[in-house]
């Protein structure tokens, strides 16, 4: 999965560094949104603060990015394992974990709120040392879960704080994917909660893009370009990752319209890539 | 017969299999601490394990010799049978905030049983359909020794493409437990930020009367287990047992 995995990064660099890819927005929602183009994502990190539209955060503060890895029991046994043990070739059962926690203001000069966040990746690898020089080693993800996490507390009287979850979870038992061009099969779902009020945050997967030049391009495989924001099934934004951007709902209220944007830079200010991602 | 009618159970139960990630922000986190070279029992939230004992046998297997398996060119197998038996008999004592609350022995039995051919498809055994993999625990409170807690699992070892899940029965109760994706609470502090951060696990979920009441991370380096408040006594003793023989056991498989 991982070699799949870096063909279809190269082969994303590759078209992306001659243009810069955007979501195609249908003319449905654009023409009723307000786009604002996020700065502040590239170039120097320390003292990051983003800019979008009256929206603007303070310096992001973030803790270490952490990963440890350690030996452990398999928590299923594969076809791999099974004909490495058969040939005497030894195979190791790896699970690594990597963390990172940030934290930041975001303010549009009426409302502020405070967002605290944490991105956490727990991996299980199989590790096949074949010691043979034309075959080489290999490693195999079995499994591997992905959550992002943000409390977003609005600096405001009897305001309830919200809960954000993003996550992805990969099995190796349940993936489809047979062919080449077959991405894994990755359960994905992502909400925003303040026990009352619920957003639904959809990761967008796409093939259609449009290039700097407006001309609408295709990717071979789905790639992720960003994500969609549902309140009751209505749309009421649209993050756009690979062009930097937000398509905010301009009939939203503002203090919705503060947790939409407190969801877009947080998502935004990840460092951390799941294997899907 | 009291086994046999809870591992007909356990069948009756492999029909219900979950695949979604289950979401139980509810439950309170946990962290378990020992379970290592130092301190080999653990203890989570007021439990703690005493007295740990394993079985000398749990640390041998016995295997079949089969001649067959001999036939190698150049170190490949034309044809290998893999017959072997493990065991992991082990037994402690759970207390609650230093009194005894229960007595747990455990037998857990691995039956291999692989055969590969090299020159024809292989079939369901090679993949472990005929493997034997069951975990028997018997859980007897100290508040009332007549009335034990029954522990049955099934494919702990994951050697089979089949979920991994058990049953704990005490008369018509009736608590299961599957390895599922949980998101669940990494933080219960409550004057804590962390509090509303939540992460997606490897658990096994307990479940009882539809409800989820527990869970215990599958993974060693997750050190977390969660727990209901205001569940009845005896359901908390079975459970916190249930959660301690999930992180004793080993891994027989070989």
């Amino acid at each position: 999965m991982k070699k799949i995995f870096y063909f279809l990064l190269a082969a994303v660099l590759l078209i992306t560094s001659c243009s810069t890819p955007k979501l195609a927005i249908p003319e449905q929602f654009s023409s009723v949104a307000q786009k604002m183009s996020i700065k502040g994502l590239n170039g120097w990190m320390i003292n990051q603060k983003l800019t979008f539209g009256t929206y603007k955060t303070s310096k992001v503060k973030r803790g270490w990015n952490t990963t440890t890895s350690r030996q452990e029991q398999s928590s299923d046994v594969t076809t791999e394992e099974r004909i490495a043990k058969l040939f005497n070739v030894k195979s190791t059962n790896t699970n690594s974990n990597q963390k990172q926690k940030y934290q930041y203001s975001i303010e549009d000069g009426n409302q502020v709120a405070e967002v605290f966040c944490s991105e956490r990746m727990s991996a299980e690898e199989l590790q096949v040392f074949t010691n043979n020089r034309w075959l080489g080693d290999f490693s195999q993800t079995k499994n591997y879960q992905y959550s992002f996490t943000a409390a977003i507390l609005p600096m405001k009287i009897n305001e309830e704080p919200w809960q954000l979850v993003v996550y992805n979870n990969y099995d190796k038992r349940k993936d489809t994917a047979r062919k080449f061009f077959d991405l894994p099969y990755v359960e994905e779902e992502g909400f925003a909660t303040n026990g009352k009020d619920t957003i639904q945050v959809k990761p967008l997967r796409v093939k259609n893009i449009t290039s700097k030049d407006g001309k609408e391009r295709q990717f071979p495989v789905k790639i992720l370009g960003g994500y969609e924001l549902r309140i009751d099934g209505g749309v009421i934004g649209v993050i756009d990752t690979m062009g930097h951007a937000l398509w905010i709902y301009k009939d939203l209220d503002e203090p919705t319209k503060l947790i939409v944007a407190s969801i877009c830079s947080a998502l935004m200010l990840r460092k951390i890539q799941d294997v899907n991602g | 017969m009291k086994r046999l009618l809870i591992f007909l159970l356990l069948i009756v139960f492999s029909a219900s299999s979950k695949a979604q990630v289950q979401k139980a922000a509810t439950l309170q986190p946990q962290k378990i601490s020992g379970g290592n070279l130092f301190k080999r029992n653990i203890s989570f939230s007021d439990f703690q394990t005493k007295k740990l004992g394993r079985s000398i046998g749990s640390f041998f297997s016995t295997r079949a010799i089969v001649p067959a398996n001999l036939l190698r060119i150049e170190g490949i197998p034309l044809y290998h049978k893999d017959k072997r038996r493990s065991k992991d008999h082990f037994h402690f004592d759970l207390c609650q905030n230093g009194s005894f609350a229960a007595y747990v022995e455990v037998e857990a039995i691995m039956l291999q049983n692989e055969t590969f051919r090299l020159f024809s498809k292989q079939d369901s055994s090679f993949f472990g359909k005929a493997n034997t993999d069951l975990l028997l625990a018997s859980i007897q409170p100290s508040a009332d020794t007549t009335s034990w807690w029954e522990v049955a699992a099934w494919n702990l070892n994951a050697s089979k493409d089949e979920s991994q899940r058990g049953v704990i029965k005490q008369g018509d109760k009736v608590i299961s437990f599957e390895k599922a994706p949980m998101l669940l609470r990494e933080n219960g502090d409550q004057n804590s930020i962390d509090t509303l951060f939540s992460n997606i696990y490897m658990a096994y979920q307990f479940r009882y009367r539809g409800e989820t009441i527990g869970a215990v991370a599958y993974k060693e380096s997750d050190r977390l287990c969660w727990m209901k408040k205001g569940v009845d006594k005896s359901i908390e003793t079975a459970i916190a047992s249930t959660i301690s023989i999930l992180r004793l056991r080993r891994n027989i498989y070989k």
